[in-house]
């Protein structure tokens, strides 16, 4: 089960599997995104290139205006999916 | 004769089932976490672009999985399909800047880097992915 959340402090929090059937759900969330945020993994046990296509997709949008996203509290695996991606280089993740 | 053998729809919306599928079979033999991970990641990424690039296919895409002599065999079969040949497609470019990245295509890397093995055959309309895992004594 995949779900995605963003407060009012313009933090996104996912939770469960982030597969290529969940891109339409989590794109309704990433594309109100219109500032620098933070994504909180600390739910999320996987990821696929789908889920990294959408991170990239709001990292460039937002980037072009001067903001960026932040990830934060990944698990390993999820962390080394960014480092097969050389996705770590892209993102800020602490 | 591979241990685990099941069809699924030629649908995205069969990733849970599919799942489900590997998660009993890493079950039955106690796989690592970490190689259950990476053996997901690689099934989604072969299924999802046998469904991309042959959405009108008549047939379900078999999904055959094999755990012997600490070797992982991983088979995902597509009948009635258009060659194309994923171990000779174009490497991704990981120097790239973010601006110059492409949203896609980051599947087969992901594959090539997890995987020991990947094959790839194409014969009477018939597309046959193999993949294979080496586990040292660690993964089981």
């Amino acid at each position: 089960m995949f779900n995605v959340t963003l407060n009012s402090e313009n933090r996104i929090h996912l939770t469960g599997r982030f597969d290529a059937s969940q891109t339409d759900k989590a794109k309704k969330v990433f594309d109100k995104i219109e500032q620098s945020a933070v994504v909180d993994f600390s739910d999320l046990d996987y990821i696929s290139s789908a889920g990294l296509g959408m991170l990239l997709m709001t990292q460039k949008r937002l980037m072009e205006k001067g903001h960026k996203l932040k990830l934060i509290n990944m698990n390993n695996h999820v962390r080394e999916v960014f480092k097969y991606a050389r996705f770590d280089f892209i993102f800020e993740i602490e | 004769m591979p241990d685990s053998i099941k069809k699924f729809k030629r649908s995205i919306g069969e990733l849970k089932n599919i799942f489900e599928f590997i998660d009993r079979f890493a079950n039955k033999y106690a796989l690592q976490a970490k190689l259950v991970h990476d053996v997901t990641l690689a099934v989604e990424e072969i299924f999802t672009n046998m469904v991309k690039y042959n959405p009108t296919g008549p047939n379900e895409i078999e999904l055959h999985l094999l755990f012997a002599h600490n070797v992982l065999k991983i088979k995902l079969i597509d009948r009635e399909s258009e060659p194309f040949d994923i171990t000779k497609a174009q490497v991704y470019d990981l120097n790239q800047r973010v601006e110059q990245r492409p949203v896609g295509k980051l599947g087969i890397h992901f594959v090539k880097k997890i995987m020991d093995h990947l094959e790839y055959q194409h014969k009477n309309k018939r597309t046959v992915i193999t993949m294979i895992k080496n586990l040292g004594e660690t993964n089981v």
